[in-house]
């Protein structure tokens, strides 16, 4: 019976310490000169554990560090003063 | 009339760059030819702003001026970018020991997807004794596309008018290569005046 509880109770916590991974599509990301802003702003962050930026399918993909996420207003914020619009926030578990 | 000739001739700044940048970002530009040099420092508290200062020197002739770029209005789509901005700033021109006041507007237009390059802009530059305009404009393609942590590679030709010159019009086909968050430029103009650009961005 105590192995059995002490298993859900491992079950129940992995989702915790598991990332958070965020996509979002930008709108005018065409030149990757311009598009350094958009992952300078998101790598000053604490939160942010990685990010790529894929300019073909013009998607950004920040991982964040365990128990770490930013709220998509300020996503949305960090990518407007890199000089781009957002035009859709997907998050996540990985 | 050596003042005047020279000034048309130095007053052709930064076809090539933003005026602006993203926000809290400094840029650094320098433009170099066989008889001229410009360095131009920008910092951008937001990204509609840049506010710097540049300095352009011919020989012993300088010109040193605060530079206030202004994003109009910026059109982000999906497959290009265009934007529009107003520039200028007011100056100090030094030459055989004389100093003259100058103050230069401006507004520039551009637009770009990841294979087009074009950007038009417009110059004018006010002293005590005259007024000169200037006209620029670029179009450009990429000969592949690059990813962003790619070398990017542009052939560029470059056109400035400058009305009052004794060359009025000048042709210069150019190179541009960007690699993370540096830039070249490196040009010969049809009559073989060579130049290199160089912008890094932080």
């Amino acid at each position: 019976m105590k192995a059995l509880l002490m298993s859900l109770a491992l079950l129940v916590s992995i989702p915790a310490f598991a990332k958070d991974k965020v996509e979002v599509k930008v709108k005018g990301m065409v030149c990757s000169f311009c598009a350094n802003g958009v992952e300078k702003k998101f790598s000053k962050r604490e939160e942010v554990e990685k990010i790529d930026v894929d300019l073909d399918n013009k998607l950004v993909t920040i991982i964040f560090k365990e128990g770490k996420i930013i709220d998509d207003d300020t996503i949305s914020k960090l990518v407007t003063e890199s000089g781009f619009n957002v035009a859709g926030i997907e998050k996540k578990k990985i | 009339m050596k003042w005047i000739v020279t000034m048309v001739y130095c007053l052709s700044f930064s076809a090539w760059a933003h005026p602006v940048a993203y926000e809290d970002a400094f840029s650094f530009m320098s433009i170099n030819s066989a008889d001229r040099s410009e360095n131009t420092l920008v910092y951008s508290p937001k990204w509609w702003l840049g506010t710097g200062v540049m300095h352009v020197q011919k020989g012993d002739h300088k010109w040193t001026n605060l530079h206030l770029g202004l994003l109009l209005k910026r059109w982000n789509n999906w497959e290009s970018q265009g934007n529009l901005y107003l520039f200028g700033g007011p100056g100090i021109e030094q030459m055989n020991g004389q100093e003259k006041y100058f103050t230069r507007t401006g507004v520039q237009a551009d637009w770009e997807s990841r294979k087009i390059y074009t950007m038009i802009k417009y110059t004018s530059t006010i002293t005590d004794w005259q007024n000169q305009e200037s006209y620029e404009g670029r179009v450009g393609f990429a000969p592949f596309l690059a990813g962003f942590k790619d070398l990017n590679i542009w052939a560029i030709l470059q056109v400035d008018h400058n009305p009052k010159a004794t060359q009025q019009t000048e042709v210069t086909p150019l190179v541009r290569m960007f690699y993370k968050n540096v830039l070249w430029e490196l040009g010969s103009s049809l009559d073989n005046k060579w130049l290199i650009n160089f912008m890094v961005r932080f």
